[in-house]
């Protein structure tokens, strides 16, 4: 799996970038996302590790970690993956991405995000056609809007 | 376009096939000693029975042919009705009355052709070759040229040991990439046993996705698909996508 192209990146951005620091209350938050979502420490620290080298190291502080409050706002929309629909969100997420049109590269950092938080599998289902149609996605959910980016199903603009 | 190269590829094991499939579907006719003659006609061999049998056997489906019996039935018909117009089967006797009787349960029987009474009969091997525009859907023709699509991508080797279940355009790939198959045979015996296994075939397939950079829903549909008729799991796939894409990485 890609560090980069994991929802556990993408917090670790925006606890990270907001101003160039980490507030305790990230370091909490993004614990609470570990246990969440059921990473291992391990791989936890391959994600952070790589993260200090392409990030972190270039950043320059500018504040006392103020990105802990778009990190709170995310980490909060965790909560759709214990709603019984997730799985097949997943699953029209991947439809509409197949009818987007999905590259390589697209399918890769897709997948892998997606499979971070236990929705790969549904995800590939809708993207390869697997069993039952998928239905159509009404919208896309606050927590997988970055990987909706990623794929082009959505622009900033229609966040 | 398609239609001359379907003229050209029409050979005997095809017409063959075509007999002993309307043979087998057949409720009126004793067929047993039919076979026997058209083989000999068509200096057809065991080897070429026996395929013919082996593919009927396994796409026969009870005769449902996975959802396509009449477009089988048809074309199959449309192919003797062809071989007796060229001479391959004789078109006077014993035989032809059989064949006649074989043929004639077509639906068709007794409609007014447009297509033959304007000289471009589907069998005659006209304009539009042997295509099944004569009948009820002239837009078939083009459906054709579509199959035809199709059939080139499992026609270049990739499911030479797998003949795919359930459509017409792949009944019709089969009986016409036989010729294909069975030339090499008499050349060069060991050909057959170097078949691609499903899981090989899959992969050649499914590598061919993003050869211009985007999956589509065409593509992903035909994958679904040769994954139902090759009996390969969701979970195989994803490891033969993971293993294309770190190879090509």
């Amino acid at each position: 799996m890609m560090e980069e192209n994991t929802p556990f990146w993408h917090a670790l951005e925006l606890a990270w970038t907001g101003d160039g620091a980490l507030s305790l209350h990230s370091i909490r938050l993004l614990d609470a996302m570990q246990n969440m979502i059921g990473l291992s420490n391990q791989r936890r620290s391959e994600i952070e590790l790589r993260f200090e080298e392409e990030v972190v190291y270039d950043l320059t502080r500018a504040g006392f970690g103020c990105g802990d409050q778009a990190l709170a706002a995310w980490v909060g929309t965790l909560t759709f993956l214990d709603d019984p629909a997730s799985q097949d969100v997943a699953r029209a997420m991947g439809k509409s991405a197949l009818i987007s049109g999905l590259s390589k590269d697209r399918w890769s950092s897709s997948y892998s995000w997606m499979s971070q938080l236990g929705l790969g599998n549904s995800y590939a289902e809708g993207v390869w056609l697997e069993g039952e149609d998928a239905g159509e996605l009404a919208r896309v959910p606050a927590l997988l809007v970055p990987v909706a980016q990623k794929i082009g199903l959505i622009t900033e603009d229609e966040q | 376009m398609a239609d001359l190269d379907v003229d050209k590829m029409l050979e005997p094991e095809q017409i063959l096939h075509a007999s002993m499939i309307l043979a087998v579907e057949s409720e009126n006719v004793q067929d047993d000693d039919l076979i026997l003659k058209v083989q000999e006609a068509l200096s057809c061999d065991s080897s070429d029975y026996d395929a013919a049998l082996s593919h009927i056997e396994q796409h026969r489906d009870g005769g449902n042919w996975g959802g396509r019996s009449e477009a089988v039935l048809h074309r199959s018909r449309e192919r003797l009705r062809e071989a007796m117009d060229s001479g391959t089967l004789p078109s006077e006797g014993p035989l032809a009355d059989s064949l006649n009787t074989l043929i004639g349960d077509d639906d068709d029987d007794g409609e007014i052709d447009p297509f033959a009474e304007l000289g471009v009969s589907s069998s005659n091997g006209g304009s539009f070759g042997s295509t099944p525009v004569a009948s009820d859907d002239p837009l078939a023709a083009f459906m054709d040229d579509e199959d035809d699509d199709d059939d080139i991508v499992d026609e270049s080797g990739y499911f030479s040991g797998e003949q795919p279940v359930n459509s017409e355009e792949e009944e019709e790939l089969v009986v016409d990439s036989e010729p294909t198959v069975v030339e090499p045979e008499e050349e060069i015996p060991e050909e057959p046993e170097q078949k691609f296994s499903p899981i090989a075939g899959y992969e050649m397939l499914m590598s061919t996705c993003w050869i211009d950079g985007i999956l589509d829903p065409a593509e992903a549909k035909l994958l679904s698909r040769k994954r139902a008729e090759l009996g390969i799991t969701f979970e195989q796939h994803l490891e033969i996508l993971r293993k294309i894409l770190e190879s090509s990485s």
